[in-house]
């Protein structure tokens, strides 16, 4: 299955998202009104070029500890002296540069994906585990997860990927888990990390860092990548977020992962001992950061209707204790009884606001509010995020489940929606035409609750101007239920680059790269200031053998250039075209000087 | 001038631990230069910074030499531990502790002339070509170089040019005792070369697989850092074209006279700095404080958290170095990818206040982290740092 499964560790720390926001405002793509004040920091009401101007992409794993291991057959510690690993690292890269973090376009910046990331778990210069982390986006971020903090720092979102091409050393460790993780799960990992209270603010010594929660798993086959084929909790109040889960049969046990769905905030904390100024002993209140919800969860199986409920409790949710979000990663488990293990196949999921008190007559009245629940059917698209060039094909891959269970021979209804992408009054118009971008309206699924759907990419021939190509999006449904049936964030967007005439590709001049070559130069101020002013054409001409070289990288490497991965497959042939041509030439003269 | 401490080789082992010192030394010089072209960028001093650039990039190239050359013995190249970064203020790896000191500075012409002109400096004339038709092993030619051999090991000090001399001569005994017995001392694995027409020329780097082209690549790295006793221009593949070009000492010559070197048949020597102008916008350069430290500033500083940047993507360039001289030569890609980060680094770092020294900026400190043992040392909680 996935992170949820057995042998599972949770992880938690920060991480670093040096994003560059120049390219935040979609307007700062057209050249022809960009001011170089775009380059600087915001101050005060001035917009500037954002928050981060200087960002160079870079997305780092930092100070990030194993917390606890769950071992194979349910047992758990959190004990160094028990398992090694335990408190030993998660780590990125030790050999090339950093990961990459980049929006799909400047009007889509709510699907941020994480390019050429390396995972590794070791400690200090050793490395036990490493692997490719497969290109990811984000899903289920709400805007109000913190309440101490403001914009982005109170936003939190969650990844879930897999860490392939694993290379395995773990002989020397002398760690069980590490054992059970190889002999489970040798080929690739299940990995999913909740981002959260990142840091905007170029003053702090903060600045560009967060905070992160995480849990790795094993990878059986046909399981989603991004997505849990499990169990789908869905927000009642607007206090939580989207949840999930999975019934391990075997261990006969609910699994829920509950770490994007709490709020923090202040929160009130025990009272301590301190002696005065007076030297007097004194017992002061305290607050500090913490998870705010007050309501008793306890999570429980619905036997009767929405309307008519009849619940059957299986614990409370202890999100009360210490350490349960750093360690325990917002990772809860709840032992089934066999008629509760039977019960939970046929019944939602649903998570309580519980509350007893004792009435004047009557003696217990218990009160019992739905904070989240499940929905019985439900739908998701693995991947939603697609680059694609004109006359490509790609497949959208639908899991259908009904209570976590494939859902066989249903059909999925796609249409196109662009109400949630980001379409300021004066933004270019998204999703149109809409030849450029044909799909397959209605899929069917298979006997494993898998369906694919095909995208088929036109020329949407510039409808957006000073920006390549053209955004689209698709909600998606089961047939007779609503997209908000199967939580609207993950709906799918797809970037349709423009096309280039072919004797412009395979002859191109610089001024046919110049405006895309003043665009990396106006948005990405590190580079054009830093290394290469892309814009200038002396520049380009004089660093033509590394630039073709960066620019040929494939899309994975994180030397990619564009770091952006926004750069459409005929430009950059264009690019490289014009690169060899230079280059050539030198050769050419070379070897007339030589005679 | 550099002065090496003379350590006596007499086995092929004691051979390879010399090769090493170069490797460490050819390493030692790029920090200090990188740092002072790093402070010229986004300033008009272009000029400078092309100059510092392109023998930097050579000194990267003797680094790779130095590699292939220990490869090609069978040794093994080390680039990935604490020890192979030298403590900046300090002396070269190799050299004599009364000798140079060599800080982490930002730009200046007393760093070029009292530093960077000091360790290129060359002494005397120095040919280590010896033509090809000597190549042949007999036993006249053996007691040639051996010789020559006893003549620089009666010296206290070698100089740089010297230093690889020695290991030339060191070499080609070698080898002819080798070849004696129908062997050779070039038996490491060709797969180990590093040959990449992407960074380097072929005519610059290409694989070294017996003495004659171990005593090519020797040249290339003497003779681009010190050119020779009459001419100082040297000739180099720029950009695919074959140009001259002033060897090291010289270019830092041009930087420290202001102007161009030139033939000049008016001068003594036949040369002057007397062509276009190169000038120097002092005020433009970003006052960084000398030999910056992580340990300088408070954990709960920016410059704190982008210096532990730099030192991780520096110790993660060593590492795919090491990669690369050890069996993987494509690595060199991603290291070149790291030293293209290194630079970002460090102008962020360069745009930041120094915390503890009010009119001055922070600046790259090259340390050799081991990735997430600094934050064993930080242990403030996740919260506390929050807030």
């Amino acid at each position: 299955m996935s992170y949820l499964q057995t042998p599972r560790l949770t992880f938690s720390g920060r991480f670093q998202s040096d994003v560059s926001t120049v390219n935040n405002d979609p307007n700062h793509f057209n050249n022809a009104t960009f001011q170089s004040s775009y380059q600087d920091f915001q101050d005060g009401k001035n917009a500037n070029g954002w928050w981060n101007p200087t960002g160079t992409g870079n997305f780092r794993l930092i100070d990030l500890k194993i917390q606890s291991v769950t071992y194979l057959d349910g047992t758990s510690t959190k004990d160094p002296k028990k398992d090694p690993i335990i408190g030993m690292n998660i780590m990125d890269t030790d050999s090339r540069v950093a990961g990459k973090m980049v929006d799909l376009d400047s009007q889509q910046q709510m699907v941020s994906e994480i390019w050429g990331l390396i995972v590794r778990i070791g400690k200090g210069d050793s490395t036990y585990v490493k692997g490719d982390y497969e290109v990811a986006a984000f899903t289920n971020i709400w805007f109000n997860r913190s309440l101490d903090k403001k914009a982005d720092s109170a936003a939190a979102a969650t990844y879930q990927s897999q860490i392939k091409n694993l290379e395995w050393d773990i002989e020397n460790v002398g760690s069980r888990y590490l054992k059970e993780l190889m002999q489970t799960s040798k080929d690739s990992l299940s990995i999913q990390f909740t981002v959260d209270r990142y840091n905007g603010d170029h003053t702090s010594p903060e600045f560009t860092l967060g905070r992160m929660v995480g849990t790795i798993g094993p990878v059986f086959d046909e399981e989603p990548v991004h997505h849990i084929q499990g169990r789908q909790l869905f927000p009642s109040v607007s206090s939580v977020n989207y949840a999930m889960a999975i019934v391990d049969e075997k261990l006969s046990q609910v699994v829920l992962n509950f770490s994007n769905s709490l709020q923090f905030g202040i929160a009130p904390q025990a009272p301590i001992d301190i002696i005065d100024t007076e030297g007097k002993p004194e017992t002061i209140a305290t607050a500090q950061v913490g998870i705010i919800e007050n309501a008793n969860m306890t999570l429980a199986i619905n036997t009767g209707t929405k309307e008519n409920p009849n619940y059957v409790y299986l614990g409370a949710v202890n999100y009360n204790e210490p350490g349960w979000y750093e360690k325990d990663s917002g990772i809860c488990t709840f032992d089934l009884s066999k008629e509760n293990l039977e019960l939970v196949q046929k019944n939602p999921l649903v998570i309580l606001d519980y509350s007893t008190s004792q009435t004047n007559s009557l003696g217990l009245k218990q009160s019992a509010t739905p904070m989240l629940e499940e929905r019985k059917n439900y739908v998701v698209a693995d991947t939603y995020v697609f680059r694609m060039n004109p006359e490509d094909t790609a497949h959208v891959k639908f899991y259908a489940t009904e209570f976590g269970k494939p859902l066989a021979n249903k059909s999925i209804v796609v249409n196109y929606d662009t109400a949630n992408l980001l379409q300021g009054a004066d933004n270019p118009t998204l999703g149109v035409p809409l030849s450029a971008l044909i799909f397959t309206p209605a899929v069917k699924t298979d006997e494993n609750g898998v369906a694919y759907m095909e995208l088929n990419a036109a020329d949407p021939g510039n409808p957006r101007e000073f920006i390549d190509g053209q955004l689209y999006a698709l909600n998606y449904s089961l047939e007779g239920s609503f997209f908000v049936d199967c939580n609207p964030i993950n709906f799918i967007s797809i970037m349709v680059f423009d096309k280039v005439a072919k004797d412009v590709i395979e002859n191109p001049k610089w001024s046919d790269l110049q405006p895309t070559m003043q665009q990396y130069s106006n948005l990405y101020p590190i580079m054009s200031r830093g290394v290469f002013k892309l814009s200038n054409q002396e520049v380009v001409d004089k660093h033509a053998e590394i630039l073709k070289f960066v620019f040929g990288k494939e899309v994975s490497d994180p030397n990619y250039m564009p770091v952006t991965r926004d750069l459409s497959r005929d430009k950059q042939q264009m690019i490289l075209n014009y690169l060899e041509g230079i280059i050539n030439d030198k050769q050419m003269n070379e070897a007339v000087a030589a005679k | 001038m550099i002065l090496l401490k003379n350590k006596k080789i007499d086995s092929l082992k004691k051979l390879k631990d010399s090769i090493q010192t170069a490797i460490e030394l050819e390493h030692a010089t790029i920090p200090p230069y990188l740092t002072a072209m790093f402070s010229l960028a986004n300033t008009k001093n272009t000029k400078i910074a092309g100059l510092i650039h392109s023998v930097v990039i050579e000194e990267m190239l003797h680094l790779t030499i130095a590699c292939n050359l220990l490869n090609a013995i069978d040794g093994s190249p080390v680039l990935n531990e604490k020890g192979f970064v030298p403590t900046y203020p300090g002396p070269l790896p190799g050299g004599v502790e009364s000798g140079l000191t060599v800080p982490i500075a930002k730009f200046s012409k007393s760093l070029v002339k009292d530093v960077f002109m000091v360790i290129e400096e060359p002494e005397h004339p120095i040919d280590i070509k010896i033509s090809s038709n000597k190549l042949l092993a007999n036993s006249d030619l053996k007691s040639q170089l051996e010789q020559r051999v006893s003549e620089l090991e009666a010296k206290d000090n070698l100089t740089i040019g010297e230093y690889y001399e020695y290991i030339t001569l060191l070499l080609e005994i070698y080898e002819i005792v080798a070849k004696l017995k129908g062997e050779t001392i070039f038996c490491g694995a060709m797969s180990k070369q590093v040959v990449n027409p992407n960074w380097f020329p072929e005519s610059e780097l290409f694989a070294i697989t017996d003495l004659e082209t171990a005593k090519r690549a020797i040249e290339i790295i003497v003779d681009q850092g010190e050119g020779s006793t009459t001419d100082p221009f040297v000739e180099a593949d720029i950009d695919g074209d074959t140009a001259n070009e002033p060897a090291h000492y010289y270019r830092f010559g041009e930087i420290y006279a202001g102007k161009e070197l030139i033939k000049d048949s008016s001068s003594e020597v036949g040369y002057s700095y007397g062509g276009d102008e190169i000038p120097f916008y002092a005020n433009e350069v970003p006052n960084m404080t000398e030999n910056p430290k992580m340990s300088d500033y408070s954990v709960n500083s920016l410059a704190y958290l982008n210096s532990k940047l730099f030192n991780y993507n520096y110790t993660n360039l060593l590492n795919s170095l090491h990669e690369t001289f050890n069996g993987q030569p494509d690595k060199l890609s991603n290291a070149m990818g790291s030293m293209y980060a290194l630079r970002l680094y460090a102008l962020k770092l360069m745009a930041l206040p120094d915390p503890n020294n009010p009119g001055f900026v922070a600046g790259p400190s090259y340390e050799y982290v081991v990735s997430q043992d600094l934050s064993e040392s930080e242990k403030f909680s996740l919260e506390v740092a929050q807030e």
